[in-house]
């Protein structure tokens, strides 16, 4: 009656998950556990697109500066009737932050400009955007939202003659800015014609622009950083890891030492490569693993990365598989961040694995 | 979980009733001294089991045909006899605890077993004796899946064994049956038994494929039943097994042990119904964990049900309680046996009405 009424208990609780009688199976598969450090290692730096950002950092102190360039499609006819042409964007946050508005000289792609680049072949001849030196206007961020009147004067130089407009930060500090992914609060341009009708030309392309004044790599430490992008290469040898083996626990550890930050949680993101390690090999967009790092203040912690399918990939799948990893910031449009990991000592980073062989048949 | 899993009692209830004595049964292909018309009989069998261990519980429950038999008289007082039945059982179903302090744990569940395949002939003598041969050809297979899941349910990878057997085996069995007593008994020579084990481990990567000879000991089988008094019989069997003889690829085996198993019972009229029960002992043929000896102690009751112009739905329920090192399995078995007796009735036609 009693075991009776605990079935029935189990039953409803749905409780039927215990391990009872798991130790008489008496073939529980050997397990074991390794501590890599890796076997080719290095970092880079590499000014990369933003133009995927949700959210733009406009500004700059002692170590980086942002700019914002964007695009909108401006029809160049009745631009003699224009009465006013307004400049609209919504920041992310309530830093203030006073910016001049020039408009672009040279033709750019969102998904290539950067810093050094306005598309895939061709450089800026300045870094940072190439631009007529007029002012289109100017603000400052404060509010949800900004609007810039832009002088009617160069209007025509903007439609005709200009690729966008391109925001040169005025103050210190860095301001978050919504970009053209956001459905209400992306930029945009209001133009009134008389009888004040209104057309809304919204942004068709957008990117900001990361420099650092350091981007030079200490030799003693691999880095990671965004905006302007740190990248750490790492291949473990797993070898020695039986293709057969279940991957219980594959963990990346290390202490990193923070260089730069501008907020308290640091996005980092595991992705696996595709073909040997180059500056210019391909990788996986998507990261197989990702952390929020969360700095804290009373003591270093350290920064553990689960990497578990991508080492039972490598392992299930030898031995063209393991061309390794890149280890960054992810995403790499997000705040401006740069952290070191040492490259060894007891800080250094090691891959933490525990693997699981494939059970004995029940015949032995 | 381990072995060639769980050996099954003869599938039929009313002899599961009394104890399940497999020379009484029709294991026993030279069981039937009196057979005079064709019968077929199928077999169900439900099972929930609790099982204990340091103060956890848990419940599974399985409900699976369990066997099909058939025996036809021939001239000459021969019987012809067929059946299915499942040998071993090879089902279980345990999680494990979390894998080395991780955020996984394995679910493995087993399915499947070695079925024999049985047709054999007997032949009836004197009215009050019989003696059969019985073919088996022991066919199976088995899937044990070892999931590596996380606490949430799903899981990540699965590593699957699969197993298939096969081989032959002859039975010889002969009975004397007479109003006050009877005595039964089959003997099986020893068997042997093809396996092969071929493993998948993530769903992908193939490993090598294994193939096992097992040699299974003979099998002594030997039921008595006798009529003290009028309407009550008292039933006996025996069986043994040496199982410390298995070999695997001519190797023994040393957690294999030697099993003798016994039972009792009884069936009176009570009222309308015919009530049986029994208790039979079991010890297994190989030990759990910590080289401790299983038992398996059972309580049997059964009862039959007469179905006019069909034959009979024959119950039994069954009670057991197995205790092996630290786990003890409380079972509870509901067996229903349909046995239909009425076909190929010779007719007599009345003319004129």
């Amino acid at each position: 009656m009693k075991n009776t009424v605990i079935a029935l208990v189990m039953l409803f609780l749905g409780c039927n998950t215990l391990p009872v009688g798991y130790d008489q199976l008496q073939r529980i598969p050997a397990d074991s556990s390794l501590t890599l450090g890796p076997d080719t290692l290095a970092s880079y730096a590499k000014y990369i697109p933003l133009g995927a950002a949700d959210i733009m950092s406009l500004g700059q102190d002692s170590a980086y500066e942002s700019r914002i360039i964007i695009n909108f499609t401006l029809a160049d006819s009745s631009l003699d009737s224009v009465k006013s042409a307004k400049l609209i964007l919504h920041p992310a946050d309530s830093t203030p932050m006073s910016f001049v508005c020039r408009p672009c000289s040279v033709a750019w792609n969102s998904n290539a400009v950067s810093w050094k680049m306005a598309d895939s072949v061709t450089h800026w001849l300045n870094p940072g955007g190439d631009y007529w030196h007029i002012d289109l206007g100017s603000g400052t961020f404060e509010g949800e939202s900004l609007v810039i009147d832009l002088n009617l004067d160069y209007l025509d130089t903007l439609v005709r003659n200009s690729h966008g407009i391109i925001l040169f930060p005025s103050d210190t500090g860095f301001v978050a800015v919504h970009s053209r992914y956001s459905q209400t609060t992306a930029p945009r341009i209001c133009l009134t014609y008389p009888d004040d009708v209104k057309k809304i030309c919204n942004a068709v392309e957008d990117a900001h622009l990361v420099d650092t004044n350091n981007i030079h790599l200490n030799p003693q430490y691999l880095e990671v950083g965004s905006g302007v992008a740190f990248r750490t290469y790492l291949r473990f040898p797993l070898d020695s890891v039986p293709k057969e083996a279940t991957i219980a626990r594959a963990e990346i550890s290390f202490l990193p030492h923070v260089e730069y930050r501008r907020n308290d949680t640091l996005s980092l993101g595991v992705h696996r490569l595709f073909e040997p390690f180059s500056r210019y090999a391909r990788f996986e967009d998507e990261p197989c693993a990702h952390l929020n790092y969360i700095i804290s203040p009373d003591a270093d912690s350290v920064a553990t990365l689960d990497i578990r399918k991508l080492v039972q990939f490598w392992t299930a799948n030898p031995p063209d598989s393991n061309f390794g990893l890149l280890l960054t910031a992810y995403p790499e449009w997000s705040e401006m961040f740069r952290i070191k990991i040492p490259r060894a000592g007891p800080n250094a980073l090691k891959l933490k694995l525990l693997y699981i062989m494939p059970p004995e048949d029940r015949i032995q | 979980m381990r072995g060639l899993g769980e050996i099954n009692p003869p599938a039929d209830a009313r002899i599961m009733s009394l104890g399940s004595p497999a020379a009484l049964s029709y294991l026993n292909p030279g069981i039937l001294v009196h057979l005079d018309k064709t019968c077929f009989n199928g077999t169900a069998l439900a099972i929930g089991t609790i099982g204990s261990e340091t103060g956890q519980n848990r419940f599974i429950g399985n409900i699976r045909p369990a066997g099909f038999h058939s025996a036809v008289p021939l001239p000459l007082n021969s019987r012809l006899v067929m059946g299915i039945d499942q040998r071993f059982n090879q089902d279980f179903d345990v999680w494990s605890e979390l894998l080395s302090d991780t955020a996984y744990r394995y679910h493995i569940v087993g399915r499947g077993g070695i079925h024999a395949l049985r047709a054999g002939i007997a032949h009836s003598m004197f009215k009050t004796g019989c003696i059969g041969i019985e073919y088996n050809r022991l066919v199976g297979s088995s899937r044990e899946d070892w999931r590596f899941e996380t606490l949430e349910g799903a899981y990540v990878s699965i590593d699957t064994i699969e197993l298939t057997y096969s081989g032959n085996a002859l039975k010889i069995g002969a009975s004397v049956q007479t109003e006050l007593f009877s005595i039964a008994g089959f003997y099986e020579p020893s068997v042997r038994l093809n396996a092969k084990s071929s493993r998948r481990v993530h769903g992908v990567v193939k490993d090598s494929i294994k193939d096992y000879k097992i040699k299974l000991p003979n099998l002594f089988a030997l039921g008595a039943t006798v009529n003290p008094f009028e309407k009550l019989v008292l039933v006996a069997g025996l069986e043994y097994r040496p199982w410390s003889g298995i070999t695997v690829n001519n190797t023994a085996s040393e957690s294999n042990r030697d099993a003798i198993r016994f039972c009792f019972g009884s069936a009176c009229p009570v009222g309308p119904v015919q009530l049986r029960l029994g208790y039979s002992y079991q010890p297994w043929y190989y030990t759990a964990a910590g080289n401790e000896p299983i038992t398996d102690h059972r309580l049997h009751l059964g009862t039959s049900i007469p179905i006019p112009k069909f034959g009979s739905l024959d119950i039994a329920a069954e009670l057991s309680r197995r205790d092996g090192g630290y786990l003890s399995e409380t079972s509870g078995y509901l067996t229903l046996t349909l046995a239909y007796h009425e076909a190929w009735l010779k007719r007599t036609r009345h003319w004129g009405y």
